[in-house]
């Protein structure tokens, strides 16, 4: 068993090292993270935990604040070296008294931590202030990785920044956006770890290898989610009694009910994403996000996406437009009437045996109405909670603004054009979800007839597999493509 | 970190919490709670998965005990899933469905015992000849075929069809009657047979487990066999023969070369093709010769070499896989959206993090005094930017250029050491009336600011501080901060228009 990791993390106040902690950590709510200068003011330990152990112990100081201040005061204490004059400093009556935040920083890194992180906010001009502060560090005899926060921001001073830090002999740096990581930043931030700590190189290695795989299963759960959901919607089913069907009221009532169910399907799936990244579901920085707020949950029976979403399936314009009385009701995208259902019945009679068919024929002569989801709503579906899955996996755990998606949904429009294979296929392989409404979760009376016919759900799960898949390689593909378009994440030292 | 205890059950610890619902005699009872092994305990994890598919069940007792009591993440989730089992009843309805499994395999066992009996008879109980041929096809004939369906069965399910359950065996057999006998069933009896079958098929060990069990029965009956052709034709004198309408006698010569010749190689005499033309019926036969003892043994060494050894040898293999795969059963699916929903609340039961330098505030620095001397001239103006980032206008814009004009020290510096020690001294030497310090308002102020603001305003008569191009949540900070660090004294000024009329305040008074 190795020891883990100590890694200190220090940085100017206010610079984002709680912040970068919440995203290496994945915890939401570890430290307090607000714009008030000085918020951490003690050192905290917290531990990155792979397979159950502790791969990283991470140690978040307060901001080295007075750094010109200190650094003058250092040069006049007396040692041999650097790191005696720190000690020296240490044992001084002014690390308790005007340098106690900055005490507790060199202490952690002297005496704690095998590296240091250093969190530049590249938005500040490099003033003598921040200067100092390498210095300082540098003072410890530490391995430095600085570490350039905020590099994204129009205001970014990267190039100044880079200049300083070469100036300051630290010529190993990682560009990573806490609020926004790059692709694979994460990866690379350990992977420059090891340059700086060659004894630990193995261990290094160790954990980026868990970290990729970690990601790897948290990508393939939240297609499973996604799989799940769409199981659940393609396989509803409601029955509206003859007498019933006549009412327009009722018949309302009833559409709006079902059109809830779907709601309730699709909030699940939200749910379900939102706890294989690990973000809170009653996050309230998340609960306003465009998307988790159930504008697009509305969204699923917008006409006109419908319409947008039948083209892309090569289905036409013809969506809503089922079979017999529809044309009065606000159906979209959903199929109201006994033959729709019945072709798409036998479509999964194949695979779902021939009860569900006796069940329709018994139903249409006895005037009972099935309404269940079309298809575009199943692949707007599909759409949302992918792209939804896709901004969590690439959100910082110190987001704390709100997700933008304008960019990828507009990407999203113009793939839509050239029509939709992959997401035409996930569809497809949905249907033999239509013959089983025992399959749809949550639904007590499917699962009592689930128990009563002795089925297992053999089936259901192999299905989800099988669309846990389809969508992996959606997900994979629109990533490399995101992944491309950035600035490249990383710039090799120029020394 | 909780140190790793010994699972034990939770009725084991009489001083533990435990959280039973009001369900009646749920405790396990010693005598038929299964032993817990991983693949019991897998069993039990996916029934209760399945139990929770249609809502949480309520689980924080058990939850944390299962997080104090085990070590590692899939540890706990299994035991969290056997606590709620215990709940439920479900090691209960475990053993019944042992019990009745036990029973249902037994009473195959004696069914295939009676009817190796049966085929034994057939055999050797009709008068004194035998037909020697017809005995083969009797002995071997039905295993052959199930043996076939077998082999097809699994070769589908390993190539990834979802119901692979070894085709037509009597280990389905098995599981088909275990499913469907009426007999007193709990709430929850079902699942668990569902979940354990699903459980198998998807790690691909249903074909093997099922195998396990029917050629082991399929053994048992072929050891009676033979043990009645053994007795039969030890102590009983038996015409071997064989007949036919459309054959011709090298058929059998040939057939009896080919079947004899495996056996043949362990050692079972063959009959050669003298006494198989010989055994014809037609023939009239022979009396025990060593003919009739050759044809004796090829029958027994066909039974044992076709019919037992396979079996045996397949069975042995299946309880190998079974016992290989068993280890694997119980790894956590870690890309399961339930699995991670457990084991992210797992993760949240771990200690928060340590504090390991607490914050000690010091008490706030004293200001320093005033300089003795008379402060300077009525109407005296200094004006400093300081740490402004290098685009910022200087001076800063929006202020008369006759006022700035007059200001002493007009000065921007970037906050090294020497360049404060410099601008101080200017600041000691003018004793400026009204001191205006300009700052970057979208920075963060932090204790260097304030210990160059402290003692820049203690050599002026009053000063200002104007946090430059923040927006209001900017402004909103450095005025909390101008609160927290006692600058009182201190005027906060937002604008240029602020500034401007902060400075002919001290004009009007000067004046």
């Amino acid at each position: 068993m190795t020891e883990p990791l100590r890694i200190a993390i220090v940085g100017h106040t206010n610079a984002g090292k709680t912040s970068l902690l919440r995203t290496l950590t994945r915890q939401v709510d570890f430290g307090e993270v607000s714009d008030r200068p000085g918020t951490t003011r003690h050192a905290e330990a917290i531990d990155l935990r792979l397979d159950g152990q502790v791969a990283v112990r991470f140690i978040d100081t307060p901001g080295l604040e007075d750094s010109v201040a200190l650094l003058d005061y250092l040069q006049g204490l007396p040692g041999e070296s650097r790191p005696e004059r720190v000690r020296a400093f240490l044992q001084g009556p002014e690390a308790r008294a005007s340098f106690e935040q900055e005490a507790k920083v060199l202490r952690t890194l002297l005496e704690q931590a095998d590296a240091a992180m250093i969190v530049i906010d590249t938005r500040e001009p490099v003033l003598p202030k921040y200067r100092a502060e390498i210095d300082i560090l540098t003072w410890c005899a530490r391995p430095i990785l600085p570490v350039l926060n905020f590099v994204r921001d129009t205001a970014s001073r990267r190039d100044a920044w880079h200049q300083a830090l070469l100036e300051s002999n630290l010529h190993a740096r990682v560009e990573f956006d806490v609020v926004a990581p790059f692709h694979g930043a994460e990866r690379q931030l350990y992977a420059d770890l090891a340059t700086l700590l060659p004894t630990r190189r193995q261990q290094l290695a160790d954990i980026v290898d868990a970290l990729a795989r970690q990601a790897d299963e948290r990508r393939l759960a939240a297609c499973r989610v996604i799989a799940g959901a769409l199981i659940d919607v393609a396989a509803m089913r409601r029955a509206l009694p003859a007498d019933q069907a006549g009412e327009p009221a009722r018949r309302q009532a009833f559409v709006r009910a079902f059109q809830d169910d779907v709601r309730r399907h699709a909030r699940g799936a939200v749910d379900g994403l939102l706890t294989v990244f690990a973000f809170r579901p009653d996050d309230a920085e998340l609960a306003d996000l465009p998307q988790l707020a159930g504008r697009w949950a509305d969204d699923l029976f917008n006409p006109e996406l419908l319409k947008d979403a039948g083209k892309r399936l090569g289905l036409g314009a013809v969506i809503g437009a089922g079979l017999g009385a529809v044309a009065d009701v606000a159906l979209a995208g959903l199929s109201l009437g006994a033959a729709t259902t019945l072709g798409a019945t036998l479509g999964g009679a194949a695979s779902g045996g021939w009860r569900p068919l006796w069940r329709k024929l018994e139903n249409r002569l006895s005037g009972v109405q099935e309404l269940t989801v079309e298809d575009p709503v199943l692949l707007l579906l599909a759409d949302r909670l992918l792209d939804l899955a896709r901004a969590l996996a690439r959100r910082g755990h110190a987001a704390m603004g709100r997700l933008s998606l304008h960019a990828a949904a507009a990407a999203e429009g113009g793939e839509g054009g050239q029509g939709d294979a992959p997401l035409y296929s996930l569809v497809r392989a949905l249907s033999p979800a239509r013959g089983h409404p025992e399959w749809e979760r949550g639904a007590l009376r499917g699962m009592l007839r689930g128990m009563l016919r002795g089925t297992d759900d053999g089936e259901r799960r192999a299905l989800e597999q099988l669309l846990a898949r389809l969508l992996d390689a959606r997900f994979e593909a629109t990533d490399a493509s995101l992944a491309a378009s950035p600035p490249p994440a990383l710039s090799a030292p120029s020394a | 970190m909780v140190p790793a205890k010994p699972p034990g059950r939770p009725g084991d610890n009489p001083s533990q919490p435990y959280f039973y619902p009001p369900m009646p005699a749920t405790r396990p009872d010693p005598d038929t709670a299964p032993r817990r092994t991983p693949w019991l305990q897998a069993w039990v994890a996916e029934a209760v998965e399945r139990i929770e598919a249609d809502g949480p069940l309520h689980d924080e007792a058990e939850l944390r005990q299962a997080f104090r009591s085990q070590p590692t993440r899939q540890a706990q989730f299994l035991e969290r899933a056997w606590l709620l089992g215990e709940r439920l009843g479900l090691p209960r309805e475990l053993a019944r469905w042992r019990h009745v499994g036990g029973w249902v395999v037994l009473a195959l066992a004696l069914a295939m015992v009676l009817s190796g009996w049966a085929v034994a008879r057939t055999v050797l109980g009709q008068g004194r000849d035998i037909n020697a041929i017809a005995a083969f096809v009797a002995t071997l004939g039905l295993h052959g075929l199930t043996l076939l369906l077998w082999g097809l069965g699994l070769l589908w399910s390993l190539r990834g069809r979802a119901d692979g359950g070894g085709g037509l065996s009597l280990g389905r057999l098995a599981l088909w009657l275990t499913a469907r006998l009426p007999l007193e069933r709990g709430p929850h009896s079902l699942t668990l047979l569902h979940a354990g079958a699903a459980l198998l098929r998807r790690q691909r060990l249903l074909p093997w487990v099922l195998g396990a069990v029917s050629h082991g029965v399929w053994t048992l009956a072929f050891v009676l066999i033979l043990a009645m052709l053994a007795f039969g034709f030890a102590f009983h004198a038996y015409q071997l023969t064989w007949e036919t309408t459309i054959l011709s006698s090298s058929f059998f010569e040939r057939f009896v070369q080919l079947s004899g010749w495996l056996p043949g190689q362990l050692g079972f005499p063959v009959p050669d093709a003298a006494s198989v033309r010989q055994a014809a019926a037609a023939s009239g036969g022979a009396g025990p010769d060593a003919g009739q003892r050759a044809w004796a043994w090829w029958l027994i060494g066909s039974v044992a070499v076709y019919g037992l050894l396979p079996r045996l040898l397949l069975g042995v293999f299946s309880a190998w896989r079974w016992r290989a795969g068993r280890a694997r059963l119980a790894e956590l699916d870690k890309t399961d959206p339930y699995v991670r929903r457990i084991v992210a609340r797992l993760d949240a039961l771990e200690p928060p993090p340590q504090v390991i330098d607490a914050e000690q505030r010091p008490a706030p620095l004293a200001a320093p005094p005033r300089p003795a001397g008379p402060p300077g001239a009525p109407g005296s103006l200094a004006v400093i930017g300081f740490e402004l980032p290098p685009e910022a206008p200087w001076p800063p814009a929006g202020l008369p250029a006759e006022r700035l004009a007059g200001a002493h020290p007009l000065a921007r510096i970037a906050g090294s050491a020497a360049e404060r020690q410099a601008v101080l001294a200017e600041l000691a030497a003018a004793r400026p009336e009204s001191l205006l310090l300009v700052c970057h308002g979208p920075a963060s102020p932090d204790r260097g600011t304030a210990r160059f603001v402290r003692e820049a305003t203690r050599l002026a008569g009053r000063g200002a501080l104007w946090p430059q191009a923040g927006d209001a949540r900017a402004n909103a900070r450095w005025r909390a901060w101008l609160d927290s660090e006692h600058f009182e004294a201190l005027a906060g000024v937002e604008t240029a228009t602020g500034a401007i009329k902060w400075i002919a305040n001290s004009q009007e008074s000067a004046a």
